[in-house]
């Protein structure tokens, strides 16, 4: 299939294959170099780009790994042990005040408790002690109690779990294990 | 009548599109890696940041490989 041939437009400064315009002969314009050049400087700014995103990830892996060792915490007395029955839990804040966390009481010796936070998308998490599992209602997410790990859902990482002493009757909250 | 010269920039610059979609390929994959290092960041899993960070490593020097080719070929078209 063949371009239907133009004819030539005759108006002043309206270019054609017959009679260029007087200003392209005085600037010409040299696409080739013009598109080699604006490749190049972008291929440039990329690589530019490339070397940011390369900091920005040594960043983190430094700061996380600086950041790595458990820091002491101040221990905070979160209970009593006649407050909290079988198969109950309770609601305390540890280290922060908007640090939510759950102590459950298992057995009449034993307990544990974890950051309520759940590691999905961090709604609250609520002990069920019927089915005896810890439960995010936002997108279904399951918890072992005794151990903080994840057994169904979304969540792949396990509960911030609170290290705890007992002593004199009083449950004190003594850190954070992630 | 075209110009050898022109018809070389012509040339390397078929050669440039190229290496310009790897680049953004690495590019690309680069900032998938930072995501991965910042949720193993935020996550506190400490296994994924330094990996990811080798993996960004390695896009970089393909990266300046081929920034080093190009300026390269750039002198050589003139």
């Amino acid at each position: 299939m063949t371009k239907p041939r133009l004819e030539p437009d005759e108006r002043p400064g309206m270019g054609n294959a017959a009679t260029e315009p007087q200003w392209k002969e005085d600037f010409p314009i040299d696409w080739a170099n013009d598109h080699f050049i604006a490749r190049r400087e972008f291929t440039k700014f990329m690589v530019v780009s490339s070397l940011g995103l390369f900091l920005g990830n040594g960043y983190l892996a430094v700061r996380g790994t600086a950041a790595g060792g458990a820091e002491p915490m101040a221990e905070q007395m979160i209970a009593l042990v006649e407050e909290v029955q079988v198969g109950s839990a309770r609601l305390f804040t540890y280290p922060g005040e908007a640090d939510r966390c759950l102590l459950i009481r298992l057995a009449p010796d034993r307990f544990v408790a974890y950051s309520q936070k759940c590691t999905h998308l961090s709604c609250a998490v609520q002990y069920r002690p019927e089915p005896g599992d810890l439960f995010c209602p936002c997108h279904a997410g399951f918890f072992d109690p005794t151990s903080g790990d994840p057994t169904g859902g979304p969540p792949t990482r396990r509960l911030p779990r609170i290290t705890l002493r007992i002593a004199d009757g009083r449950i004190y909250a003594t850190g954070v294990e992630v | 009548m075209i110009q050898p010269q022109h018809r070389r920039r012509e040339q390397a610059t078929v050669v440039l599109d190229t290496i310009l979609v790897i680049v953004v390929v690495l590019v690309g994959i680069q900032l998938w890696l930072l995501t991965i290092g910042v949720e193993a960041y935020l996550g506190q899993e400490r296994n994924l940041l330094w990996p990811s960070f080798g993996a960004s490593a390695l896009c970089l020097l393909i990266n300046g490989y081929l920034l080093r080719y190009v300026l390269k070929l750039s002198r050589m078209v003139g």
